[in-house]
């Protein structure tokens, strides 16, 4: 407890003096002359006989009046204390959901412990307050909006999940702030560790609160891991990073599988912030999922193991229909374990038996004869219809977003590429837009039942692209992923949380999708495709649609979440916010109460005073 | 019968003139018989010369043989004297309390006690009795006169006039003076407030004389009831004594508990001893309590 006014209490001596003396002054008795006291002797004997009692009561009086003084004037002195409750009445929890809150350092787990300081938060809350809970993970969900019933609040709570996504703290504050922005009297608490980069400058007066959870860094993470054949060889060459977080040398156990095969297994000592590289020749047969796993005492499980998908050697066989293009045969030629084949034009009655024939058929500045039903097709400054129909004319265009998620783009850089002309592309059903040149889409890629398409809306020799670094990347990757169209199982990695979407087979209405652990979920076609939107946890994953199996693996390879060092401040832009450990104290000012006993005692005195006369 | 005119005649009359008139019919009952001075007109312990016969006796040498009974000596030969009541007057002593206690309450005590001393003496001298009006408080007090007969009525109301209530109650002092000063046994009325710790001894005192007494308490309502509230220091109006007392309820309750044991303790005695007793308050009409209070305890017919 602590005063904000002490000098007030000093007012005490003085005031309490002036009662004393004014008590005293009201005591000196009125003469008052009666016939005989004979008859009152008695009476008053009694009272002097009980006279202790009287001058207690007497005193009671006065006691009292100095309660009550001593009451204001404690009141005036403004004491308050730290109280654990809510400063807003209303109240923006932001819980971080991110890989690095299941770090076990706190007791459970940072995120545990963070749902405590929430379910805190809102058991101090006032009767009139409201709070909504805001859950980050690499994307921000509002499990809860406002609200007044803490009982729903308290089991939004405990509903709400760690996941093994990346922390994307910006988009939860984001919305908070938008949130808070209505509220008058609003307050933001973000429960984090805060593993997470700098926060873009916010301008808002909302006060924003960053309760840290977590107390310590020590981890041990893979970091990397890749398996890559070099063309023409039949040895992977397998490449995975080790970075020890901790400030302690850590012991590890470093296993390499594949397919639950083990083939490589070592013993690592990891001295602290040494970062680890490791590289191993591995012939396969077969294609199949690589695994490494480190087993080592630390507080994060999630980044002890990183997955890679191998692939065996396997020649693609590529049809080029074109009036002649130099640039992209000698790029295909180039590419390694690629068959060129050349042609000057395809007839509609031969192009099914081509597109059987070759795994892909690329169309450049060729009309397509004829949409294959199975089998791949790369068109290149030529329409599709039903997949990319070719609109309007552009000069000049510059591509100003490109998707380099996508396998098709993935190093792939296309921003400075000059373009003279180009068509405009409109987007078939399922068709994700490559790249886009203000609004309208330029570049496309469809996947639809047992086919796949990529599709260019410019002429490759009215750009400069062929010249550039990108152009033989481009092309590997685009014959890499249409290469996987029909007859293969599609492998890749992706990170947490990542939104999945795969074409559905023809007969396939629903799909089952194994989860890391043995589970299993079901998956229904919307628009002839499935959408899986489940990959949060580290692990391999398989759909399977009727005769088609697609197979990828989550792993987190992400250094901000595996550093797990606590954050001691939050900087938002310019700005930093201190980290508080724990739910928040607000100041309890206690004068009311004493205004109010102040006035209590007033009252009981006044009774008391008139009880006796 | 009326008091010297004049301008304030009305103001200082004791009783009104319609009051007197009903006084006049009334007249005082003694309940013993007792031995007057000279002949009046109650029947007297002694044997006299009324016509009422009393008794037979027999014949002393030296007896008036006036009353012998001659019938009774033919009959058996022997000398038998008639005895006859005596008929004779009674002696009222009206024992008046002027003490500075009864000079409260409005109208004060003191006045009503005037008020109701004069109609007692008024109903004596019509009814032929002697009259004697003894004072107490103010130094020794004062004895008037005897008085005798309807036309002493206007000195003895104008000796009343005079008296100033003063000094303390001395009960037990002015009831040994009567004793001492009373020519004959006869009937006291004792006119006073009683608040004084000696009123138990001082009826002892007057019931050790053979006389008959009425006891006229008189209280202002305020002393029956204390309208006064807060810290007060009381004093005694005589005494000078002080209390300190905080009128509150408590203190009230407990006054109102002792008042009462204090009335029932009078009353108690008052029958022990005989004596009849009302207790009336100063605001009560003297006329009221005279003719109607007291003919209902039978001291007056």
């Amino acid at each position: 407890m602590e005063l904000l006014a002490p000098l007030a209490l000093i007012a005490l001596l003085p005031l309490a003096g002036a009662v004393i003396l004014l008590y005293l002054l009201k005591l000196r008795r009125k003469d008052f002359v009666v016939p005989s006291v004979f008859l009152w002797r008695r009476a008053v004997q009694d009272v002097q006989a009980n006279a202790p009692f009287q001058k207690l009561r007497k005193n009671l009086l006065l006691i009292l009046q100095l309660l009550a003084l001593a009451a204001l004037v404690a009141g005036l002195a403004a004491p308050y204390f730290l109280a654990r409750r809510v400063g807003g009445k209303s109240t923006l929890i932001v819980l971080d959901a991110s890989a690095s809150m299941k770090a076990t350092d706190a007791d459970g787990s940072r995120f545990a412990e963070a749902k405590r300081v929430a379910e805190e938060i809102v058991g101090s809350m006032g009767r009139r307050d409201e709070a909504a809970l805001l859950v980050c993970s690499d994307h921000a969900r509002l499990a809860l909006s406002f609200s007044r019933d803490r009982g729903r609040l308290a089991s939004a709570i405990r509903e709400a999940d760690a996941t093994d996504c990346e922390t994307n703290v910006r988009d939860g504050l984001l919305l908070a702030y938008s949130l808070a922005a209505k509220r008058p009297d609003a307050r933001i608490y973000l429960i984090s560790d805060g593993a997470f980069p700098a926060l873009p400058a916010v301008t808002s007066s909302v006060e924003l609160r960053f309760l840290r959870v977590g107390s310590r860094c020590d981890n041990v993470a893979l970091l990397a891991f890749e398996a890559t054949r070099p063309p023409d060889s039949r040895e992977h060459q397998v490449f995975l990073r080790i970075h020890n977080y901790s400030i302690e040398p850590k012991h590890a156990v470093l296993t390499v599988s594949h397919e639950e095969n083990l083939f490589h297994a070592a013993e690592l000592d990891l001295s602290p912030g040494e970062t680890r590289s490791e590289t191993y020749q591995l012939t396969l047969e077969e294609a199949g999922l690589l695994k490494a796993e480190i087993e080592v005492e630390d507080d994060l499980a999630s980044d002890n193991v990183c997955y890679a998908f191998a692939e065996p050697p396997d020649t693609v066989s590529v049809l080029l229909v074109t009036p002649g293009n130099l640039f992209l045969e000698q790029a295909l030629l180039v590419l390694p374990e690629v068959d060129v084949f050349r042609t000057a034009a395809l007839g509609a009655a031969d192009a099914q038996a081509a597109y059987r024939d070759h795994d892909v058929v690329i169309f450049d500045r060729v009309r397509v004869p004829k949409p294959p039903e199975t089998g791949a097709v790369m068109l290149i400054g030529s329409g599709m219809d039903g997949t990319a129909a070719l609109g309007a004319e552009a000069a000049t265009p510059n591509i100003t977003s490109w998707d380099d998620q996508h396998p098709v783009l993935r190093y792939v850089n296309l921003g400075a590429v000059q373009i003279a002309q180009t068509r405009t592309l409109s987007p078939g059903p399922g068709a994700v837009v490559l790249a886009r040149a203000g609004n309208t889409p330029v570049a496309i890629a469809r996947e639809w039942a047992g086919a796949r398409a990529v599709a260019f809306g410019w002429d490759f020799m009215d750009s400069d692209l062929p010249l550039r670094v990108s152009f033989p990347v481009l092309l590997s990757n685009a014959i890499q992923w249409l290469s996987q169209s029909a007859g293969r199982t599609a492998t890749m990695r992706v990170s947490p949380g990542a939104i999945l979407h795969f074409p559905a087979p023809a007969d396939a209405e629903r799909a089952r999708v194994a989860l890391p652990g043995g589970r299993a979920e079901s998956v229904s076609a919307i628009e002839g495709q499935f959408t899986f939107a489940g990959s949060e946890g580290v692990g391999a994953y398989e759909l399977e649609a009727g005769d088609r199996r697609w197979r990828w693996a989550v792993d987190l390879r992400s250094p901000a979440e595996s550093n797990l060092a606590p954050a001691d401040e939050l900087r938002i832009g310019e700005e930093t916010v201190q980290a508080g450990i724990g739910p928040p104290k607000v100041e309890q000012h206690l004068w009311p109460l004493l205004a109010a006993l102040a006035l209590l005692v007033l009252m009981g005195e006044w009774h008391l005073y008139h009880r006796r006369y | 019968m009326t008091q010297a005119a004049g301008p304030a005649a009305d103001t200082e009359r004791l009783l009104s003139p319609g009051f007197l008139r009903k006084l006049e019919q009334a007249a005082l009952a003694s309940k013993h018989i007792m031995i007057g001075r000279t002949k009046g007109e109650r029947r007297s312990a002694r044997r006299g010369s009324s016509v009422e016969f009393a008794d037979f006796r027999a014949y002393n040498p030296g007896d008036d043989i006036r009353y012998l009974d001659w019938n009774a000596f033919a009959r058996l030969q022997r000398l038998f004297l008639k005895l006859f009541i005596e008929e004779e007057d009674l002696h009222i002593y009206l024992l008046l309390d002027a003490s500075r206690s009864m000079d409260f309450g409005s109208p004060s005590k003191f006045r009503w006690a005037l008020q109701a001393a004069a109609a007692l003496a008024y109903i004596a001298l019509c009814g032929g009795d002697r009259v004697q009006v003894f004072t107490h408080g103010g130094g020794d007090g004062d004895v008037s006169r005897l008085y005798r007969g309807r036309g002493g009525a206007p000195e003895l109301f104008g000796w009343l006039t005079e008296r100033k209530p003063g000094g303390q109650t001395e009960l037990v002092k002015s009831v040994r003076v009567l004793q001492s000063v009373a020519p004959a046994p006869g009937l006291v009325f004792v006119i006073s407030d009683l608040l004084s710790p000696e009123w138990e001894a001082a009826l002892s005192q007057l019931a050790a004389s053979r006389g008959e007494a009425c006891i006229l308490q008189v209280l202002t309502p305020d002393e029956f009831e204390p309208g006064a509230r807060g810290d007060l220091r009381l004093v005694d109006s005589e005494t000078e004594q002080e209390r300190e007392v905080t009128m509150g309820a408590s203190v009230l309750r407990r006054y109102e508990r002792e008042r009462d044991e204090f009335l029932s303790a009078v009353r108690a005695t008052c029958n022990r001893y005989g004596f009849s007793h009302l207790l009336s308050l100063s605001e009560q009409p003297v006329e009221d309590v005279i003719l109607k209070s007291l003919r209902r305890l039978q001291v007056i017919r």
